[in-house]
């Protein structure tokens, strides 16, 4: 009874910070946790759509057959390492480009608003047409791309960019720079404004050069934001989809297809609901270990600075 | 001489920002100039960057010629502008209230929900989808706006809470806590004074959640098959047929549908910006 009691006052206490945060747990739990479990039970069970077996129970509980088909599959080890290239390259790249324009956009220069405000652009525009306008510019025969290589005599044929496996890896991957550095930039320059000037005006009067500045002051100020943003980046990217598939539907033969769209290959053109699902586990067991040392980032950031 | 180094750098320096600015905006000018090609000029073996006769005929085309099944760019695009207008909004209320109770309320398992929230963003969404596609299926919901709806939801509100408790977080408390005294529900306090103040964050938030699902071609490749359901995405799509491409089409349509995000982007930039340093880089 007297718990009871003390339970309902507890509640009562916080029933508004329950109560406003009820809606968003139903539909999250609704919407992404029940589908969550049973796409880990289905991909325990035997789910064909295409080859129902007809015994009951109509999906049976089949163990690791899955995983098993997974790890079998002939490309199986082609998807990893695209994904792993993929990601790498593209979150390095972007890191790097995301720094020297950040370091650049810092510097104050006539006309530094516009070109701050132009950033966003790769990132305003919907994936899909960004997908699209680098396919037609990749053309083999009409594209804008080979035909200014040809104009500055740096290629005598023009490049099938989306046709040859090792040009279409690096095709998707320059896109992928290309639309999610600008990202890395704000965030960054976002940091770099946060680091007080006097530190520099002191170091100056000391006789420090800009190398020097960048490597006592900035760069340690600024790692924990790289850091972190690097995280994010790849677990963004590890789980990468449209921008690939709208390109290359992962072809030229699996060249472009990272685990992501293997995925939903396997499920939605196959139809081989268990094996996607057996799959879709070692992709999220990847997300959860990356997401759990960037909540230990974030953790040991928000004590330590903010 | 040493001016001349000086004058060496600046010069330098200014180049490597019109590099910058050219790669970032050279994709942007070549939709629009694409879209104001006829396709005969696309289709030349020497394509030039400024369009040699500027014309309007594909931006004709897709609004009025172009059909599948009876279904018109005018249909996609109310699709697009309902499903995700709708998703938007009913994502905005539920996270906006959840982000504040983050940032404001201290009560038992919020440690938890944070987490939770937190690992949802880097939640590969397509385990999701696998299974909400059977469980559809088996609703018989395949092929409907309101299953696309549902999924929209699904990924705006984990994003809607984690910017708005970052956006909360970085507001003043003061005001609402005079509003308490001076007698207010929470929820009048929410309602009267935190939301009104929230607005051009909220707008940013719901910008950002709107494109999402304006840009999505996943779920809807998914969930949609007859194309009076189809949204934008599918609608590009379908322009790539099998034998031929319309590419002046593709580029009208895409130019339609990326100059009013961009414009918004351009205008609101400021408040995304904030938001998502406070909510993915200070936790």
């Amino acid at each position: 009874m007297i718990l009871m009691k003390s339970i309902f006052q507890y509640l009562s206490k916080n029933k508004t910070a329950y109560l406003f945060i009820i809606p968003s747990i139903a539909a999250i739990a609704l919407l992404i946790f029940y589908p969550m479990i049973k796409t880990v039970v289905m991909s325990f069970t035997y789910w064909y759509i295409a080859i129902p077996k007809s015994r009951s129970p109509f999906h049976p509980f089949v163990g690791l057959e899955n995983y098993r088909d997974v790890l079998a599959m002939s490309h199986f080890q082609k998807t990893i390492i695209v994904t792993l290239v993929y990601t790498g390259v593209c979150v390095g790249g972007r890191m790097l480009v995301g720094l020297g324009t950040a370091l650049l956009l810092n510097k104050k220069f006539v006309g530094r608003g516009i070109v701050r405000g132009i950033m966003i652009i790769p990132w305003a525009i919907p994936t899909i047409v960004a997908c699209i306008i680098f396919t037609l510019a990749l053309d083999p025969v009409y594209g804008i791309v080979n035909s200014i290589l040809q104009e500055l005599n740096f290629v005598e044929t023009n490049i099938p960019f989306l046709s040859k496996p090792n040009w279409a890896l690096l095709s998707v991957i320059v896109v992928g720079i290309w639309k999610y550095f600008p990202f890395v930039t704000l965030m960054l320059l976002a940091a770099l404004q946060g680091i007080p000037q006097s530190l520099y005006e002191v170091a100056s009067i000391d006789g420090a050069s800009a190398w020097k500045k960048f490597i006592s002051i900035t760069w340690p100020l600024l790692r924990p934001v790289w850091a972190i943003v690097m995280l994010l980046q790849i677990v963004w990217t590890v789980k990468e989809f449209e921008l690939i598939y709208l390109i290359t539907q992962g072809g030229p033969d699996y060249a472009t297809a990272t685990i992501g769209i293997d995925i939903y290959l396997n499920a939605f053109r196959f139809f081989k609901m268990g094996a996607a699902a057996a799959e879709g586990m070692l992709l999220l067991f990847f997300s959860i270990l990356f997401s759990i040392v960037y909540f230990k980032f974030l953790m040991k950031k928000g004590e330590s600075m903010w | 001489m040493v001016s001349r180094i000086v004058i060496c750098k600046k010069v330098l320096f200014y180049l490597a920002i019109i590099l910058l600015c050219a790669i970032i905006i050279s994709p942007f000018i070549l939709l629009i100039s694409y879209s104001l090609k006829s396709n005969a000029e696309i289709f030349s073996f020497r394509p030039q960057l400024i369009p040699i006769k500027p014309t309007l005929v594909s931006y004709k085309n897709v609004i009025f010629s172009y059909k599948v099944g009876g279904s018109t760019f005018v249909t996609w695009t109310l699709n697009s502008l309902i499903v995700c207008g709708a998703a938007t909004a009913i994502s905005i209320l539920f996270a906006s209230l959840a982000g504040y109770s983050l940032s404001r309320f201290q009560f038992q398992g919020k440690s938890i929900v944070w987490s939770i929230v937190i690992l949802i963003q880097t939640l590969p969404l397509i385990i999701v989808l696998i299974s909400f596609y059977i469980l559809l299926g088996r609703f018989h919901m395949l092929d409907s706006l309101w299953s696309l709806f549902l999924s929209y939801i699904m990924v705006f509100i984990p994003v809607g809470i984690w910017l708005f408790q970052g956006f909360f977080q970085a507001t003043s408390r003061e005001i609402e806590d005079a509003a308490r005294i001076d007698g207010c529900s929470y929820f009048g306090v929410f309602w009267r004074i935190v939301f009104p103040l929230a607005i051009p964050g909220a707008l940013a938030i719901g910008l950002f959640c709107f494109v999402v699902g304006w840009s999505d071609y996943l779920f809807a490749s998914v969930i949609i098959r007859s194309s009076k359901n189809w949204t934008l995405p599918l609608g590009l799509m379908s322009f790539q047929g099998e034998y031929n491409i319309l590419w002046g089409e593709i580029m009208a349509g895409s130019t339609l549908i990326t100059v009013p995000i961009v414009i918004l982007f351009l205008y609101l930039q400021r408040y995304l910006i904030k938001g998502l340093m406070a909510g993915s880089v200070k936790g």
